[in-house]
């Protein structure tokens, strides 16, 4: 019994109220505002080293071009693009806004599409072997064949386009959220059906938070492909977008424009890429933060 | 001292009686019989602090699953109040193992848990929760997050998140298992004084001889599996019992009781029953 006796001394020694002690182990964190804008912060400081990678990166291709007097409709100058993309921003920006559009509306339909298939899967088991099948066949329709097809059926308006953002991005998020929902502790659903949950119950109230960062995570895959498909579409058949617009300058050997539409291209993947850590920290603020306090123990 | 009259009455027991009568459970493994539960038996009266101690693996969980209507028992009966009640689980509240608070939740949601899923507004599922935050221990932390409080906090809050269902009987399984020594004890001393003035009937499953004799008035020993009652204990130590009631010579003597059971486990089908030669023990604990 000296153990106990000793551990009695011990607790006995450290009588302090329950709230007390245990307020230095929880780690406490600053208000969630300043905190989202702090992450902000902390995310740009931590891009500088890729700026001045890219930086020395263009500053080389910028000297090699000019010291070689490459001609401008084989590889333009990085100036050159800049300054002939700034004097056409006019009509980079009128082809840009419709990629824009079928981008977004593309990213949307497919989430719609990816939570109706990832739930009637989850909630009602026999789906999964119908549906599974025909989501794998999909993904290996080459979009080559089949984004001409689209234009033959649909026309040269968004539809086509919108199609094909959605046939590329709604299923990276599909698995994910699958897989999220089956990631739910077996010990976590029998405590909440112990309190009388039915299926649907569960599934909101456990499965779906629980399947979040799995979600964010497919989505984030999904929209680095995303505007890569809408520009895709432009290409086969339409009368606007960057997709046209890159066609129609690499006909008229305007190789700079053509890059100064990559650049935008690349500018659209980034900003989309960022909204998903812009909207997972907003809906998820405890995610983020559980990490960094993981880290620190 | 008074604190039990500041207690909303919503959340105090006595709750409900209930009797384990022959429950057995055979499981099907890859075409094997592997039989778990063999007619266990036990019971608890209204109000009243009953352990379940044996062997890890020896079937504690699977009653306890039984008991909150996760599985079937092959035979026998559950009663509570003296009505069967096999397979309903509306009857208890539940707290596995593992504290299970949902990380997106913040404190003060994780515990009203089981009344939203009963139905219950958030807003006033907050209210109806809201005077046990302090009894628990946990003001000032309950707007947050899971991550940010220490394993004994989170215990806390998962037992708040099981007695507010306001349910009949409290079933606890292995609750302070994965803490450290230190923060266990204090769990253990600090439970045992919120039965004392709550009075729920609970029903605890554990491996830790200690923490048995520490907060029950009835200790059931299971034998190796198939896993039978094999001693029933009266617990005769007074209450309430603090940190000093672990170093009387009556908590040791019982303490080798337990032991000496779970080494030599009693194989016939009648279990062995020390009753204790004091009658008052019902008069120390209402004293």
């Amino acid at each position: 019994m000296s153990l106990s006796r000793a551990l009695a001394n011990e607790i006995e020694g450290n009588r302090t109220p329950l709230d007390a002690s245990e307020a230095s182990d929880g780690v406490r964190l600053a208000n969630p505002r300043s905190r989202l804008t702090r992450t902000i912060g902390t995310r740009l400081a931590g891009a500088w080293p890729a700026l001045i990678a890219m930086a020395v990166l263009v500053g080389l291709w910028q000297l090699i071009v000019v010291m070689l007097k490459v001609d401008p409709t084989v590889l333009p100058s990085p100036a050159r693009v800049a300054s002939q993309g700034w004097i056409n921003r006019g009509a980079l920006w009128q082809n840009a806004l419709p990629t824009i559009k079928e981008t977004l509306i593309g990213i949307l339909a497919a989430l719609v599409v990816s939570s109706v298939l990832s739930a009637a899967i989850d909630l009602w088991k026999p789906t999964r072997r119908v549906v599974y099948p025909l989501l794998v066949a999909s993904q290996s329709i080459p979009v080559l064949v089949i984004a001409p097809l689209f234009v033959i059926w649909f026309g040269f308006g968004l539809l086509p386009k919108i199609l094909v953002v959605i046939l590329v991005t709604f299923f990276p998020t599909t698995v994910a959220l699958l897989e999220g929902f089956n990631s739910t502790e077996p010990e976590a659903s029998n405590l909440i059906r112990s309190m009388g949950a039915g299926r649907f119950k569960e599934f909101w109230m456990l499965r779906v938070p629980t399947a979040l960062p799995f979600f964010f995570a497919g989505l984030r895959v999904a929209v680095s492909f995303a505007v890569l498909a809408a520009i895709f579409g432009e290409w086969v058949g339409a009368s606007v977008g960057l997709g046209v617009y890159m066609e129609l300058e690499k006909n008229a050997l305007r190789t700079d424009l053509v890059f100064a539409a990559v650049v935008v291209t690349a500018a659209l993947s980034m900003a989309l890429y960022g909204l998903t850590f812009l909207i997972q920290n907003v809906t998820m603020p405890w995610y983020r933060n559980s990490r960094q306090v993981k880290r620190i123990k | 001292m008074n604190i039990g009259s500041k207690i909303p009455t919503q959340f105090r027991g006595p709750g409900a009686s209930i009797e384990v009568v022959d429950v057995s459970k055979t499981f099907q493994r890859r075409g094997e019989q592997l039989r778990v539960l063999d007619r266990i038996s036990l019971e608890a009266a209204a109000g009243e602090f009953v352990s379940i101690i044996g062997p890890s693996g020896c079937g504690k969980s699977t009653l306890f699953n039984i008991l909150a209507g996760l599985e079937s028992a092959d035979s026998g009966q559950v009663k509570v109040n003296d009505a069967v009640a096999t397979g309903a689980s509306e009857h208890f509240a539940y707290k596995p193992q593992k504290d299970l608070l949902f990380p997106w939740r913040r404190v003060l949601d994780n515990a009203t848990l089981g009344l939203e899923v009963q139905g219950m507004k958030k807003k006033e599922a907050r209210q109806f929760v809201q005077p046990l935050i302090e009894k628990f221990g946990l003001s000032g932390f309950e707007h947050c997050y899971p991550y940010e409080l220490s394993g004994g906090m989170r215990q806390r809050v998962a037992l708040l998140r099981t007695v507010v269902q306001g349910r009949q009987i409290v079933l606890l399984d292995e609750p302070f298992g994965a803490l450290d020594y230190l923060t266990r004890t204090e769990l253990q001393l600090w439970l045992s004084s919120m039965w004392e003035q709550f009075r729920w009937t609970v029903v605890l499953v554990t491996h830790d001889v200690p923490e048995a004799l520490l907060l029950s008035d009835r200790v059931y020993v299971l034998g190796n599996r198939p896993a039978n009652v094999s001693c029933v204990l009266d617990v005769d130590l007074p209450r309430p019992r603090g940190l000093e009631c672990i170093g009387t010579p009556r908590f040791a003597e019982l303490e080798e009781v337990l032991l000496n059971n779970l080494r030599n486990p009693n194989k016939t089908q009648d279990p062995v029953l020390i009753r204790s030669s004091q009658s008052d023990i019902k008069g120390d604990i209402d004293g």
